[in-house]
Order: C-alpha cells, then structure tokens, then sequence
C-alpha cells in the first residue's frame, strides 16, 4: 500500500489565506513595477521655465508633414533691459544633435515674458525611411541671458515612422506565415491532445 | 432551503420570491457593474487613454478584481460556480484559446491588410516597458472577465437564462471598455462602430465561459488577441471594413469553438464509459 501523500489541492476554491497571500503578492508587485516609472522622470535645469505641453503625432507615415507644438511658461525668468526673457529650443534626435534653434537661425531667439506662455510651432517637412523606425526626440529649453545659455527645462518624446507596404512585402509576409504556423502548431497539438486522451 | 438555493436548483417556486431574487441578483450585478465602470472610466480619463502603459492602470485593474473577489466571498457563493477552477481538459482549452486568438488576428488583420495594405510600424522592442504591459493586459483581462463573465453573467443566468445574460453583459462589456473620452468627442456613428466588435467579442467570451464552465478559457483567448494586436507592428491601412470583419469572424468562431468542445465533451464522456467498465471487470472476475 503505498503511503498517502497530501497534494494542495489547485483545483479548489480559494480559500481565505490563498486569497491573503495572493493580495500581498499582487500588492508587492504593483509596488516593484511602479518604482521605476515613478522615478522615470527627469527634471532638467532651474525650473524658471518649463514646458507646459507637448503636442506631436507619435505614429506618423513616412513623406507626410508634421507639427510639433511647444507651450513654454516662463515663470521666473526675467532680467533688466532690452535682452530680458529670450529663449530657444535644442533638438535632439535619438541622442544626436539634430538643429540648434539658436546656432542654426543666426542667433534667433524668441521672447517670452515673466509670467507669460508662449506656443511654438516647429514644422517637419517629411519623416524619410526605408523601413519602420523609431525615434527617441529630446528637446531642451535654454533662456539666453546675455548672451549666456542656461537650460531651463527638458522634454522626451518617441515618435514611431510608419511605412506603408504591401501584404507582398516580407515584412507583413513574415507576420502571416509565423501566425498561421502558430495556428497550424496549435490545432496539431490539440489534435495529439485529443488523441492521447 | 433558501431562496437563493431553490432558484438555483431550478425547481418551481413561489413568484414573490423569484421576482424578489431576480430584483436582488439584478441590483447586486448593476452595482458591481456601476463600480468596475467608474473606476475604469476615471483611470482612463487621468492616464489619457494609456491603460496598459501605466502603474495606475495595473492598480485599477488590480483593485476591480480584488473588489468583485472579496464580494464573492463575502457572498458565501463557491469560486468554482464563478469559474475559478483548472478543469481537467485545462492543457486543451489552453491549446483551442491560444489557437482560436490567433486565428482571429490572422483573420481581423490580414485580410484588410490584405485589401488595403498596411502601415507598417517598427517592430516592439523586449524591454521591462514590454514585460510592464505584458503583467498590465493580463491583470487587466482578468479583471474584465472576473466581473462581467466571472460575477455578471452566472448571476444573470440564474435570474434571466443564457442568452438573456449574454446580451446584457455584452451591452455592460461595451459600455466598460470603451473610453469615457469618446462619449464626448465621437460621433454616434463612431461609438457604434467601436463599441459593435466589443459586443461581439464579448457575446464570445460568454458563449466560451457557458461552454467551458471556467474563466480560463476567455481570459486566455483575451488575453492573447491584446497582446497579439500589441505585438504585431502592422495595421491596415484601410479601417473600413475592419468592424464587419470582426463581427463576422466573431460569429464564425462560436461554432468552430463549440465544435472544439464538443469533441472535448465526448472524449470526457468516452473516458468516463472506459473509467467504469475498467472498474467493473473485477466484478467479473469475482463473479
């Protein structure tokens, strides 16, 4: 006779310490997953000015125009004289300098005055690609005092460029013979299944 | 014997008593229903739409399942009646789920795809973002279906029967997903065409848990379609015809997974006549 063995039983209901146990672990995960995005948000500079919003198409299709919208709120940023409160934008795209407002424009800056806001429109003619990509945009806000650049605040983006393909291309092709393998595969297991049953 | 118990049993009973128990399933459903709703709804309006990309979207979630639980068992109502059990057969239904979602997706997605073309997109990159939103659509899933298949619709069935409950949960599923935000800034047209393939697949979902008797199959099912659609970096171009297709797909997949059940539910039942005869032949033997 062979000796009794307890198994849990899975099967059953919940009872009152599963249900304790699996609140605690629900909550302890919650709480591990939400550390890193709590702290995932990176403040830049003095904080005199800042970006406000942030307008933009995260999925645009490739050879078509974009518009980028910045609303900048100038809270502290003000000097004596005619120079007071200019301001410029550094772009930056997947890490790479991508147009320098101030360098770019010969020395152009814009005007936003203590306590006011400012929306800046940056148009982009076409996203050029070959094949789906995407970027990391980084856009930093500088108050140029003087003559002196000091960077106020920093915003983060991604923007995904789409292409449009054919069900013919090898991109799209390649979805559909994994998923029909994969629908294949299944209906061949649950058949084997159905077998050693 | 209580009312409840009587009514479960399906015997005749009293009228006052059946309209009092109907009433009573019918507000306890509502109330549930108005509670997963509001917090859905108010998460969705602070997030901006981005309920599986945000801690507050996990939590929500979390909290709606951990909600409609608690009330189970302070109901006194077995888990096993509200679908929380690993049936026998659980490798099988796993397998016909996994192979239903993915003949959905190939369906919904490829033939417009294959219409109109696509806009591809680039491919998601493995990074904790990914396995984040992975966790966030699972418990988001379960969430939906511990409530509306889960809780809803056994207790509507008791009151109404299966088609009734069916609809109505179908109706309350809709409403729940759709984002509050577009109550307000879509046309009518729009929120029917949005909201249409959500009542399909949700009249699905409760034709899955009738047949299945458990909440893994629909979680499963649901589970990979969301995930598969977050995968996948192509969508068609046109979006026209993608409600009709996925009504229709839906309508194609209830016999084609009933027919899946059925042969599980025979093979059950061949089991079961071997089972027996196995345990009579030393009786034979005896004999």
């Amino acid at each position: 006779m062979s000796p009794a063995v307890k198994r849990p039983n899975w099967c059953g209901p919940l009872n009152t310490r599963t249900l304790s146990l699996l609140i605690l672990a629900a909550f302890f995960s919650v709480f591990i997953v939400l550390g890193p995005v709590v702290s995932a948000n990176p403040d830049a500079g003095g904080q005199d000015a800042r970006f406000t919003k942030v307008s933009y198409q995260s999925k645009i299709l490739t050879n078509t125009k974009d518009v980028w919208t910045f609303t900048i709120y100038n809270a502290n940023c003000s000097e004596n004289g005619p120079n007071a409160s200019r301001f410029f934008l550094i772009f930056y795209v997947d890490n790479e300098l991508w147009l320098n407002e101030y360098n770019d424009t010969q020395y152009m800056t814009w005007s936003c005055g203590n306590g006011s806001t400012v929306s800046r429109n940056y148009q982009i003619r076409e996203w050029q690609t070959v094949r789906p990509a995407a970027h990391d945009l980084r856009v930093e806000l500088y108050w140029n005092r003087n003559g002196a650049a000091y960077l106020e605040d920093t915003t983060s983006f991604s923007i995904d460029v789409m292409v449009h393909i054919p069900l013919q291309h090898i991109y799209a092709t390649g979805y559909f013979a994994a998923y029909l393998i994969a629908c294949i595969v299944l209906f061949s297991y649950d058949y084997v299944l159905g077998l050693e049953e | 014997m209580t009312c409840d118990r009587i009514l479960s049993c399906g015997q005749d009973i009293h009228l006052p008593c059946k309209v009092m128990l109907r009433r009573s399933l019918v507000i306890k459903c509502f109330i549930v229903f108005a509670v997963a709703f509001g917090i859905r709804q108010a998460t969705v309006a602070l997030l901006n739409d981005t309920p599986y990309e945000s801690g507050t979207g996990l939590l929500t979630s979390f909290g709606i399942a951990m909600i409609t639980l608690l009330l189970i068992r302070f109901e006194g109502s077995g888990f096993r009646e509200h679908g929380f059990l690993i049936p026998k057969r659980a490798r099988r239904l796993l397998t016909v789920s996994l192979f239903l979602a993915f003949l959905y997706i190939l369906v919904v997605l490829f033939v417009p795809g294959g219409i109109s073309g696509f806009e591809a997109l680039p491919p998601a990159s493995i990074s904790w973002g990914l396995l984040f939103s992975a966790v966030s659509v699972l418990l988001a899933v379960f969430a939906a279906e511990t409530v509306f298949r889960g809780y809803i619709q056994t207790d509507l069935d008791k009151a109404f029967g299966s088609y009734v409950s069916m609809v109505v949960v179908s109706v309350m599923f809709s409403f729940y997903m759709v984002p509050i935000t577009l109550y307000f800034t879509a046309s009518l047209k729009e929120l029917v065409y949005l909201s249409l393939p959500l009542f399909a697949e949700s009249v699905f979902l409760c034709f899955f848990f009738k047949d299945t008797k458990t909440l893994l199959s629909p979680i499963a099912f649901a589970a990979t379609v969301i995930l598969l659609e977050m995968l996948t970096p192509l969508q068609p171009t046109s979006v026209e015809y993608t409600t009709l297709i996925s009504l229709i797909c839906y309508a194609v997949l209830v016999p084609i997974m009933q027919a899946f059940m059925a042969e599980v539910k025979e093979q059950n039942m061949k089991f079961e006549v071997v089972e027996e005869v196995d345990s009579e032949e030393p009786m034979d033997d005896d004999v």
